[in-house]
């Protein structure tokens, strides 16, 4: 089986997997579905009743009513309200998978736009710039880490601690206990927000206010994540160096360093990458809370206001969204897993 | 991996003989200690959580009482008093009348907090009147409007007289009117204008008129600190070391529940699969990847509007989701006993693959079921605490979350009420830890030191 079966074959699975995550989120979230097309509908026809009584002078009142009923009915076809189950799911995954998520009760994009999609789309990349950057910065300092630890105790035993660290620690609970300590107390880091206010013109400026603000985030993000990375990495590290071909290099009495970096880490890189991706799909859904604290304008905030407004369409757009940006993730990850072991690509 | 003998009791051994593991033991145990005393706390206490109306005598957002130790002239604790002397009479035919006395030594360079007077009697008064005599001699003379009667009440709401006093020794209005403003007026001396305490002995006496004879049937004077209790309080004046207590029950059933159900269906939907092995592995993995897609937080969030959850419930959707994450390790793991060659030998003798599984393949998955069910608690607990959080929480319950979730609306980070954000989180990671060292533990004993 060459490359491109491969990835045919894992492009339809995840495809199915997507349809199947999507359909399960659908049962769940039905009654708040039916609940947000019927505000919708209500929503329309009430403009389209104003537009006509203000435009429609030759109608009198029983007409109009007639024609804004007609226009309820036809709303209530289009949006397949009238429609046995089956016929509302279809219409619901042909709307999902073309981004149509509604529109929402009371946010709005700063374009001004209330669609879902759009206002999901001005806040995604900023929680994207974040996480991405501290899962980077995680992932590299953890695989050191985690190579480290196979060599000498005394990293094992830092790993043991941090890794405990990871299991135990709510990244959101830390940022809130460090803004209070070093953006309050000791005035080091700027509490929250993206850029200092009003934002700096000059791009150059603009991207330094940018790191400063999100130097806090990172340092939380870091300490939280780094020892769980750690660990994995180390128990990879481990189970490969009990394997044959690790005993035969320390027979041929290569260096330990030498057998560690260009024998065990080879072997490891797939596994590890595709940790890492893990690692960064998850990220992105799993840290919404941490965007909250430090007032991040992330799709972590916009569910949190969305919460507090309880904007339905918002909240479960959030939701597709993130599953659909997970699962590209977990896609990747196949491919590069896919890319880098080339017993897969031989064939299962 | 290792060859140990096959057995619960020489698992207990080594596990007891890790210094890890008896620790998280011990930890543990004490935390169910302190879960017993939670629960025996009466049901009213609990339902008065979220009343801020029941916290009225306590300080408000006040650091821990223990501060006290290391800052004596800094911070104190609440004084409780209980009358001196008490005295009814009569001067003319219906009227009635009756003094109540107190008296202490205030010997602190900080005035109190603030200060409750209760007092109930079984008539309604006519007239109530405090007069406050200060250590030069000088007595403040306070009349309680007629609402505060009958119901313990502070200084904010008598508040009328005492601004005139502050107003007729300083010459003006103070901008702000909250308790600390007039309790200064109470305790510090006019001369400096109230910024020096008076230290020395303090009368108060407060008189109560009334046209029918009067019992007293409850009398007391709360000399607020600025300390208060283990952990200090909140806003609202809630202790904090009780609001603790109370999240401690919920956040362990939470773990414990959402923990079992998750790693149970797990191993044994990735044992299954990885035993079987061929199109059935395929398909279950698939399912599993369906389930992983999910996104833990945003999903929910939403079915939580949907189903507005109580405990359990809450418990059984984290488990629905976290489920997979086990399922993907144990078919790593039965792919790996399934190369052992007592899986042919089985074969070969013709034992039924159902009875090879339960009987040979499921046992080998015990152990690591025992760790990650311990392992599996800590994510369990963070979940529900981050929920909380965000303000999604099973309604008439104190989480933690929502503690901090209050402490982030009531900007404690800005005022620099620690103390109200580090001990609600901390308690999240201490209940947390138990677990990890107890499931490293286990997995280190199983699994063999490396």
């Amino acid at each position: 089986m060459g490359f491109t079966t491969y990835m045919i074959k894992k492009v339809l699975i995840y495809f199915s997997v997507l349809l199947a995550t999507l359909t399960i989120l659908y049962i769940f979230t039905f009654p708040i579905l039916q609940e947000i097309i019927a505000k919708s509908i209500n929503f329309q026809v009430a403009q389209f009743s104003q537009t006509l009584f203000k435009n429609a002078h030759s109608l009198n009142s029983t007409q109009i009513q007639i024609a804004v009923e007609k226009y309820r009915e036809s709303l209530i076809a289009a949006y397949g309200l009238n429609q046995p189950i089956i016929d509302k799911y279809f219409i619901q995954m042909y709307n999902l998978i073309r981004f149509d998520f509604g529109t929402a009760y009371f946010l709005q994009a700063p374009s001004g736009s209330r669609e879902v999609s759009s206002i999901i789309a001005y806040y995604l990349p900023n929680t994207i710039l974040l996480f991405t950057t501290a899962t980077i910065i995680f992932i590299v300092t953890g695989t050191i880490i985690g190579l480290l630890s196979a060599k000498s105790k005394f990293w094992e035993k830092v790993i043991a601690i941090i890794a405990v660290i990871h299991s135990s620690i709510p990244t959101w609970w830390l940022g809130f206990v460090l803004i209070a300590a070093l953006a309050y107390a000791v005035k080091v880091f700027p509490p929250g927000g993206m850029t200092s206010v009003p934002p700096p013109k000059n791009p150059f400026d603009y991207g330094i206010s940018v790191l400063y603000h999100m130097s806090l985030p990172l340092i939380t993000i870091f300490i939280v994540n780094v020892g769980g990375f750690a660990y994995i990495v180390r128990s990879l590290v481990t189970s490969i160096m009990k394997e044959d071909f690790v005993i035969t290099a320390k027979a041929r009495g290569l260096p330990d360093s030498r057998i560690l970096y260009r024998h065990v880490l080879r072997s490891a890189s797939p596994s590890i990458a595709t940790q890492a991706i893990l690692a960064l799909a998850g990220s992105l859904g799993g840290s919404l809370t941490t965007e909250v604290v430090f007032e991040w304008p992330g799709v972590g905030l916009l569910t949190y206001v969305a919460i507090t407004l309880n904007d339905l369409p918002v909240i479960l757009g959030i939701t597709y969204v993130l599953t659909i940006v997970l699962l590209v993730g977990l896609f990747l990850g196949e491919l590069v897993y896919g890319l880098l072991d080339p017993r897969i690509k031989v064939g299962e | 991996m290792s060859k140990r003998n096959v057995g619960f009791s020489s698992y207990l051994r080594d596990f007891l003989s890790s210094k890890i593991g008896l620790a998280g033991l011990i930890i543990l145990i004490i935390l169910l200690i302190f879960t017993g005393i939670a629960i025996s706390i009466p049901a009213k206490v609990y339902a008065s959580w979220n009343n801020p109306a029941s916290w009225n005598q306590y300080p408000e957002h006040v650091p821990p009482a223990w501060l006290s130790i290391f800052y004596p002239n800094k911070y104190f604790t609440t004084e409780e008093l209980s009358p001196i002397n008490m005295s009814l009479y009569s001067p003319a035919k219906n009227i009635f009348v009756a003094v109540i006395t107190y008296q202490f030594n205030w010997s602190k360079v900080l005035p109190a907090y603030n200060v409750y007077f209760i007092t109930s009697t079984n008539v309604t008064p006519i007239e109530e009147v405090i007069y406050w005599s200060k250590p030069d001699g000088y007595t403040l003379q306070i009349n309680v409007p007629n609402g505060v009667f009958n119901v313990p009440f502070d200084l904010t709401s008598i508040r009328g007289d005492i601004l005139n006093y502050i107003s007729s020794i300083t010459g003006k209005t103070p901008n702000i009117v909250n308790s600390t403003v007039l309790s200064s007026a109470l305790f510090n001396s006019p001369k400096s204008n109230f910024t020096i305490t008076e230290q020395g002995k303090y009368v108060v006496k407060i008189e109560i008129v009334s046209s029918s004879p009067m019992n007293i049937t409850k009398s007391g004077l709360l000399l607020l600190g600025n300390s208060y209790g283990l952990m200090g309080t909140d806003y609202f004046g809630r202790p904090l070391d009780l609001g603790v207590l109370l999240g401690l029950p919920n956040a362990l059933e939470i773990g414990a529940l959402t923990s079992l159900v998750a790693v149970l269906v797990g191993i044994f939907v990735g044992g299954i699969s990885g035993y079987l092995g061929g199109n059935k592995d395929s398909a279950i993995q698939w399912l599993t990847l369906v389930f992983l897609a999910l996104p833990a937080l945003p999903f929910l969030v939403a079915v939580s509007f949907v189903t507005q959850p109580n405990l359990e419930i809450e418990a059984l959707l984290i488990a629905f989701l976290s489920w997979p994450f086990y399922a993907i390790i144990a078919r790593s793991m039965a792919l790996s006993i399934k190369s052992n060659s007592f899986v042919e030998a089985d074969k070969l003798l013709g034992i039924p693959s159902y009875r090879v599984f339960f009987t040979h393949f499921m046992p080998r998955l015990i152990p690591i079921t025992v760790a990650y069910m311990a392992l599996g608690v800590p994510a369990g607990i963070l979940l529900a605490q981050t929920l909380a959080f965000l303000g999604i929480a099973p309604a008439n319950i104190v989480t933690w979350g929502g503690i901090l979730d209050a402490a982030e609306t009531y900007q404690a980070q800005v005022n620099g009420w620690w103390w109200w954000v580090v001990f609600p989180g901390a308690m999240i990671v201490i209940v947390a830890i138990p677990f990890v060292l107890i499931g490293f533990a286990i997995e280190r004993v199983t699994l063999g030191e490396r």
